[in-house]
């Protein structure tokens, strides 16, 4: 039901390779009889967020469930988040692409642009909303709309 | 000489162990999906008519329509068979038997489908005598349809006015009629016995 993008570092593997630790030897010799060894590792960023599948409008509905946006993996670094923006394209009819149906992208109430996401406990509804009077004007045939979800990694931006 | 070896190897190991793997966020490579949505608009309506009691509808002035250009416009026509006048006309579950104009209801730009439920009722001033003697249709032999389209441009108070102000006049004067007739006849007969008696 849903697609899923998948973002994986190209050195992910690397990245969770921890470093070996070489003994330090300290002999009786040694003075002080104590040494440090400082350990590194990077976990890389990776997610994984599934995005709405594709859709038939029925005739006349006003608005239609498109499913939701959601991480179903995550792994980020503090004050980082993933980025998901949507593009949503004409709603054009396919014999004759001067005529259009005027949809909007809505999530809840409010028209939807892009969401920050930071966990996979928050889930963003898409709908797609189309006026009474649009139906009505609307030109007999068939349509289509591509709507293009753009993943980003970012700063949280308060 | 043994000691700086082991020194510098201590320190060696030590600098590569401090040394982090950085693979900076910006590497991350963004990517994105696509999700089509598409849209039937049908270029049909259907019309879907429900009719209680005697009588028909006409769409755009022909029966049995089931479905109708989209955008275009539908003029509905109930047809009142003889004896019977409309009760109510509801469209899309509205009432607009006061809505309707010569007997028709017109819906412009039809975008969506049409549920038509007619009712019609027995026509309470209506007679069978009256309406065999006034009605044109009816009275020079022409069909049931013939006669229920002639009522077809009449609401239902229309026609019970048109009922109620020729159908009485009209049966108490052919009533009239026939008993002098037959009042006629009788006299002819009697006075013709009469003859023949006063004869014999």
């Amino acid at each position: 039901m849903k697609k899923s993008i998948s973002i994986i570092a190209a050195l992910a593997m690397l990245a969770t390779t921890a470093m070996s630790v070489s003994a330090t030897e300290i002999t009786d010799q040694s003075d002080p009889k104590t040494a440090s060894a400082e350990i590194t590792t990077n976990i890389q960023p990776t997610y994984v967020i599934s995005i709405p599948e594709d859709t038939a409008i029925t005739f006349n509905t006003l608005s239609t469930d498109l499913g939701e946006i959601k991480a179903t993996a995550i792994k980020r670094e503090p004050n980082k988040q993933v980025t998901v923006t949507a593009t949503a394209g004409k709603l054009l009819n396919q014999a004759d692409n001067t005529k259009e149906i005027e949809y909007a992208l809505m999530s809840g109430e409010t028209a939807f642009t892009s969401v920050g996401i930071t966990d996979t406990l928050t889930a963003t509804p898409l709908t797609a909303d189309i006026t009474q009077t649009a139906w009505d004007e609307s030109y007999a045939g068939a349509y289509k709309a591509t709507v293009t979800f753009t993943i980003s990694y970012d700063d949280i931006t308060v | 000489m043994k000691k700086f070896i082991c020194a510098l190897s201590t320190a060696c190991i030590l600098l590569s162990m401090s040394m982090p793997i950085s693979v900076a966020a910006k590497d991350v490579t963004a990517t994105s999906g696509d999700t089509e949505l598409t849209v039937e608009v049908p270029a049909n309506l259907d019309v879907k008519i429900t009719i209680s009691g005697n009588g028909n509808v006409l769409v755009n002035g022909e029966e049995g329509v089931v479905n109708i250009e989209r955008q275009s416009s539908a003029v509905i026509a109930p047809v009142c068979e003889e004896g019977n006048v409309l009760e109510c006309l509801i469209v899309n579950g509205v009432d607009v038997t006061s809505q309707m104009i010569d007997g028709t209801y017109t819906l412009d730009r039809v975008h969506d489908d049409i549920i038509v439920e007619v009712t019609f009722k027995e026509d309470e001033n209506y007679s069978s005598s009256s309406g065999s003697s006034s009605g044109s249709s009816s009275a020079s032999g022409t069909d049931s349809k013939a006669s229920a389209s002639s009522a077809a441009a009449t609401t239902a108070s229309q026609t019970q006015n048109t009922a109620s102000t020729s159908s009485p006049n009209t049966g108490i004067a052919l009533g009239i009629s026939a008993g002098t007739v037959l009042c006629a006849a009788a006299t002819f007969v009697i006075v013709g016995r009469k003859k023949e008696d006063d004869e014999d």
